[in-house]
């Protein structure tokens, strides 16, 4: 059985009229998406900006509705899962936001950080998962002194490290990240993506990778899923679709990631 | 000094209280030239345009080297003239394309008011001008854009409003501080295309700014290699990227996984972080995370400096690659 399937997706969101008595304009960020990932299954996401790959991953994660389709958690619609249920489906899809340090509460410190989730949903506390969050924290390759830190303090790399930890912590089954190397240097991007493959093996966390750069969705995904305003135009394993894509749209994007000679 | 060198910075130090931000920098740039600066944040990078641009924030200062624009040292001249000679021989293209821009100012006038502050012409010039760069620029109505507020604009349309707006003193030199990373992979192309297409039709010299070192190879004639505030490599940008001899350039050529990358194995690291302090030692910056470190790295680097090449490091030659 699939772990989380989205059937026949629409997302309509009204834009405010042009004037001050004319009807609202609907704009249609999701058209008719449908999207399965299967248990520890790594599928990425691409499209340019404002092609509701953002949109699509919130749905998924049950931050948004969608105006039409459902989400199915392992096969039952979430939109009628009762409240223990739901506690599960918060519990196992966990996110991964682009900006670490805005994603983080700045007056909590680091343990208070790792510690709330497990808190609000396990009620435990924090003497209860002390060693768990440092074991945690060794496995994203982050110094135990951070603990008594705050977010501001640590660099956007670590910060992200905390992230993925926090989200880790509850052994989600998966894991939504959205753009979440995007906002990195490139020595630290590479980092973040060798322990989220390190992670996935170990932990066999399925993920949703939405990013904008196709080389490291093909570096780090199984199933890859292109999308162009609001609508699914190819989908495949990750080397063929790079390889040799079939949409036009496809086509654009692999071209645009790779520059060619000017001068 | 060449006629046609537009500016020349010589071991320029930038310093916050004693810490030092950048520190011994040469760099130059000639007419018609287009130039990369890489590295990652932190690195210094804005910071040496900001010294060019006479720009820097309250708490730095240049502490030392000299800076020459335009064929006049910057050191002797008061701030007046600073601006006065920055103002109309050179402009920039900033990164973010929402900040820059006066959210509740029309288009038309924050592009027409540096142009009529500095006398350059009426009201009615300065309008016809703006309108023409904006064709220019690749915006077919031109009309719209100037009565718009920059909200009601997208990223690309902002980017080239702030492209044309930078052209309005017809600058001998654009600066562009990373000006595609807020935009996405395919409206990113276009401008950099119209990057190209300015530097021939008007023969303006740019100095591009980027942490895509994909970006720079393709669109630069030279570059240069920053880390902690040094310089650690420049030169032609094919020889530099295709046969790069400092570790640093080396690192982060491995690092970016490109669409040919082996997916089985996990990416190269560079573990460590960009060090704060310190950045004026006279031994190697780079040797804490260094995979080839050895002893000569802690003492004072000689930097290898023939034929336009330039290399921070004492193993490294530059002698080019023997091909097999």
């Amino acid at each position: 059985m699939s772990l989380l399937t989205g059937e026949a997706i629409f997302k309509i969101f009204m834009n405010k009229s042009k004037d001050l008595f004319g009807k609202p304009e609907p704009f249609k960020a999701l058209n008719n998406v449908s999207i399965s990932i299967e248990p520890g299954e790594i599928v990425g996401i691409v499209g340019e900006s404002g092609s509701g790959k953002s949109t699509l991953g919130e749905i998924l994660g049950g931050l948004q509705r969608p105006s039409e389709g459902k989400v199915c958690y392992q096969g039952q619609d979430i939109s009628t899962l009762t409240k223990a249920q739901y506690a599960d489906y918060r519990t196992n899809v966990q996110f991964i936001f682009q900006n670490p340090q805005e994603s983080m509460d700045p007056h909590y410190k680091i343990k208070s950080i790792l510690a709330e989730p497990l808190y609000v949903l396990h009620h435990q506390s924090y003497d209860q998962v002390k060693t768990k969050i440092e074991t945690m924290m060794q496995n994203v390759g982050l110094n135990i002194d951070n603990l008594e830190k705050y977010p501001n303090t640590l660099s956007g790399g670590q910060c992200q490290r905390v992230a993925i930890a926090r989200a880790l912590l509850l052994n989600p089954k998966l894991l939504i990240c959205d753009e979440c190397v995007s906002a990195l240097d490139v020595s630290v991007q590479a980092s973040i993506l060798n322990l989220l493959r390190k992670m996935q093996q170990e932990f066999k966390t399925a993920m949703l990778f939405i990013s904008h750069d196709i080389g490291v969705v093909r570096y780090i995904c199984d199933r890859v899923i292109v999308m162009k305003k609001g609508s699914v135009v190819e989908q495949g394993k990750a080397e063929e679709v790079v390889a040799d894509p079939n949409d036009d749209y496809t086509k654009v994007l692999v071209a645009s990631s790779t520059f060619e000679r000017q001068v | 000094m060449e006629n046609n060198r537009l500016v020349q910075a010589n071991g320029v130090t930038v310093r916050a209280g004693d810490q030092a931000l950048i520190y011994n920098v040469d760099f130059h740039i000639d007419t018609n030239e287009i130039v990369g600066i890489a590295g990652e944040s932190g690195s210094g990078k804005s910071m040496l345009t900001k010294v060019i641009l006479n720009i820097l924030p309250k708490d730095c200062r240049q502490t030392d080297g000299e800076v020459v624009v335009l064929g006049q040292r910057m050191n002797g001249l008061t701030n007046q003239a600073k601006d006065k000679l920055i103002t109309s021989g050179l402009g920039l293209v900033p990164q973010n394309t929402v900040v820059y821009l006066h959210p509740l100012i029309k288009i038309q006038s924050q592009m027409i008011d540096g142009y009529i502050h500095r006398k350059l012409g009426s009201k009615k010039e300065a309008i016809e001008k703006a309108s023409g760069l904006l064709k220019e620029v690749g915006i077919d109505d031109p009309k719209r854009v100037l009565n718009s507020y920059p909200a009601q604009l997208s990223g690309g349309m902002r980017q080239r409003v702030n492209i044309a707006m930078a052209l309005m003193s017809d600058p001998k030199l654009l600066i562009a501080d990373e000006p595609t990373t807020a935009l996405d992979c395919v409206v990113q192309q276009q401008v950099l295309d119209l990057f190209v297409q300015l530097n021939q039709t008007r023969h303006v010299a740019i100095i591009m700014i980027s942490h895509n070192l994909d970006l720079l190879r393709a669109y630069c004639s030279r570059v240069y290699v920053m880390y902690a505030g040094r310089i650690v490599e420049s030169g032609n940008a094919d020889a530099v990227f295709n046969d790069p001899k400092h570790p640093y350039t080396k690192a982060l050529l491995s690092l970016i996984p490109g669409l040919e990358v082996d997916k089985t194995k996990p990416l190269a690291e560079l573990p460590g972080m960009v060090p704060e302090k310190d950045r004026d030692r006279t031994s190697c910056i780079f040797a804490p995370r260094c995979p080839k470190a050895a002893d000569a790295c802690g003492q004072t680097i000689q930097p290898v400096d023939d034929n336009d090449r330039y290399i921070l490091c004492p193993f490294a030659d530059s002698k080019p690659k023997e091909v097999a």
